[in-house]
């Protein structure tokens, strides 16, 4: 069957995405969006495409590119209506993620999404997902020496960050030992 | 933040599991609705459909419409030509029961794709069919003219329209092709074309073969197509171009305006001799002006005077005519290398046959061309008449059984003619003894 095959397909050349894939969508989606949605919502438009993507090495490039449109895209639309935020410590929580971990996670989400989109996006895929140089700066359509200018001015910033709001820090603590807690 | 604790909160988000398993999402993509590959006719959008459809149409009737526009434009002047021609064809009972036919109805000849003539010749019997229901028209006295008849060839042609340049330009081809093919010498004054549909001919030659064609295309180029009363005249100083009917003038003229007499008989540009009496057919008389006409301006002139019959035998030529006819000579002796300061004293006598000038001889084609402008005077060979001229004046006698009659002369201020004798030789040698 010609679907079959195709599913197979695209099976084979998304196993070697999916790490870095899924960690990509959980950085962008972390308290603004389900992951599943948003990995749903990709991996349909993926597939259906994928007769038109003639190197399949490209997938995970693809699949990165998508996932951040498409997660601009549905936080544009659900920024005031919800906080999934306790959503997701409450999942990583029952992944067996210890409280610490959970806390540094959110903390650093938070920071994160202080910074520019394209300081952000590099700065995950660099740090995060372990992407090289050479592969944000193929995703993001630049060289690699602004992709190395835009990673070290993310890091800055989020240091700078970090240290100037203390208060939010031990909010944020608070709020998480809290539902950690409870 | 120091650089390592930021480096733990990295690690640590890096070591967090996904939170969707590789089997999971397996799962999902295999609970994707089996995507079978559209067929060729739903990608096909309605809307661009609708689109294009609709933009073909748009550009179809339009691309009709101008050229209908393009079509009534030339033809809404023209609808009445075609409807009485309908009627006079079809149903002569209608055609006499409202005769009133607009004046200018004969001055609007339709601007339409003509029916070039000249590679199918319209024969004589479709020619005789026509006249005779004109005929039969004119034997009823209906109020219409002939000439609305007779007009049904000639919506048939094109108006002759030129711009500047290309009047010019023919005139310049005109000149430069007729020296080259010798159909007249462009010194001699003037080049007479008459552009018939069944012929065409140049300076009294009527051409044929491959030299017809190579006029004909020329003309083409002008887009100048044959028709009944089409004449082009060309000299140095004007070209007309257009057809000549009933004394109006309907074409393109650049140039300083002249007088022309033309008529419908074949193969020459004159005072018709054939008939009794017949109008000269077209004179369009511009001689004082000195106008130009700009850019393709299209004249519609009509004679200011009324038709005037062609003299018989008896009618003495006019002063003026004489005058005229003296400039004429003059001219084409100087082509001929006749005309020198101080010894220019001619004698032409013709008789029924023949054309002789006393006291050169004339080659052949000359001679030809003195006749053919004699008889745009309405001098004819059988007159048996004398012409006498020199560099005062002209005159005219005609020797009638034993009298001698002095038609009219033409002359100059100060110079008389004194010229006695009973015939016409005694006249020509006292004109010639006369200094």
């Amino acid at each position: 069957m010609m679907h079959n095959t195709k599913q197979e397909d695209f099976m084979k050349a998304y196993e070697s995405c999916h790490e870095r894939f899924l960690r990509y969508c959980s950085s962008l989606a972390f308290g603004k969006m389900d992951v599943q949605d948003l990995v749903q919502d990709i991996l349909l438009s993926a597939y259906s495409k994928f007769d038109q993507i003639e190197n399949k090495d490209e997938l995970l490039h693809y699949l990165i590119r998508a996932a951040r449109n498409r997660s601009i895209s549905i936080w544009r639309k659900r920024r005031d209506l919800v906080d999934l935020k306790e959503l997701h410590r409450q999942k990583l929580a029952d992944q067996g993620v210890s409280p610490e971990t959970i806390l540094d996670i959110q903390l650093l989400y938070s920071m994160l999404n202080k910074l520019p989109q394209k300081q952000k996006e590099a700065i995950i895929l660099f740090e995060i997902n372990g992407f090289s140089m050479k592969e944000i700066a193929a995703i993001q359509n630049s060289s690699e020496a602004a992709t190395k200018t835009r990673i070290s001015r993310g890091r800055n910033k989020l240091a700078e960050l970090f240290s100037e709001n203390p208060d939010l820090n031990l909010k944020e603590v608070f709020v998480s030992l809290k539902s950690v807690m409870l | 933040m120091k650089e390592n604790q930021l480096q733990l909160l990295f690690e640590s988000a890096r070591s967090v599991p996904t939170e969707l398993s590789l089997e999971q999402v397996s799962n999902t993509i295999l609970s994707f609705p089996a995507v079978v590959r559209k067929p060729w006719f739903k990608k096909i959008n309605l809307n661009t459909f609708l689109m294009t459809t609709s933009l073909i149409i748009l550009t179809t009737a339009a691309i009709i419409l101008t050229s209908q526009n393009e079509a009534s434009n030339n033809s809404s002047e023209i609808h009445q030509i075609i409807d009485i021609e309908r009627l006079d064809i079809s149903d002569r009972k209608l055609s006499l029961i409202n005769p009133e036919v607009p004046n200018d109805i004969i001055l609007t000849s339709p601007e339409r794709d003509s029916i070039f003539l000249y590679e199918e010749p319209l024969n004589s019997e479709i020619k005789g069919s026509v006249l005779s229901d004109t005929n039969t028209l004119n034997e009823l006295n209906a109020t219409y003219e002939r000439r609305h008849f007779i007009s049904y060839r000639e919506v048939e042609e094109k108006d002759i329209i030129l711009n500047t340049n290309q009047a010019k330009s023919l005139q310049k081809m005109l000149e430069d092709w007729v020296e080259e093919d010798e159909l007249g010498s462009w010194r001699s004054g003037m080049i007479k074309v008459q552009y018939h549909p069944e012929y065409l001919v140049i300076n009294s030659d009527t051409l044929n073969g491959a030299i017809l064609n190579k006029y004909r295309n020329l003309l083409f180029q002008y887009n100048i197509t044959p028709g009944i009363n089409r004449h082009i005249f060309s000299s140095r100083k004007y070209i007309m171009a257009g057809d000549f009917i009933d004394g109006n003038f309907r074409g393109s003229v650049l140039g300083k305006l002249m007088r022309v007499k033309i008529t419908n008989r074949p193969g020459y540009i004159k005072q018709g001799t054939h008939e009794k009496r017949k109008v000269i057919l077209h004179i369009t008389d511009f001689e004082t002006t000195n106008q130009k006409f700009k850019d393709a301006t299209f004249i519609d002139t009509k004679m200011q005077n009324e038709p005037e019959a062609i003299r018989t035998k008896s009618d003495p030529i006019s002063k003026s005519q004489l005058k005229d006819l003296h400039t004429e000579i003059v001219s084409l002796f100087k082509s001929y290398g006749l005309k020198t300061k101080g010894h220019f004293k001619y004698a032409i006598s013709f008789d029924q046959s023949t054309l002789e000038l006393r006291q050169r001889t004339l080659k052949q084609n000359q001679k030809r061309e003195l006749i053919n402008l004699l008889e745009d005077y309405n001098i004819r060979l059988n007159d048996n008449r004398l012409l006498v001229l020199n560099d005062y004046g002209i005159m005219l006698v005609e020797q009638t059984g034993s009298d001698t009659n002095s038609f009219q002369s033409w002359i100059k201020s100060g110079h008389i003619f004194n010229i006695t004798g009973s015939d016409l030789r005694e006249i020509e040698k006292s004109f010639l003894r006369h200094n």
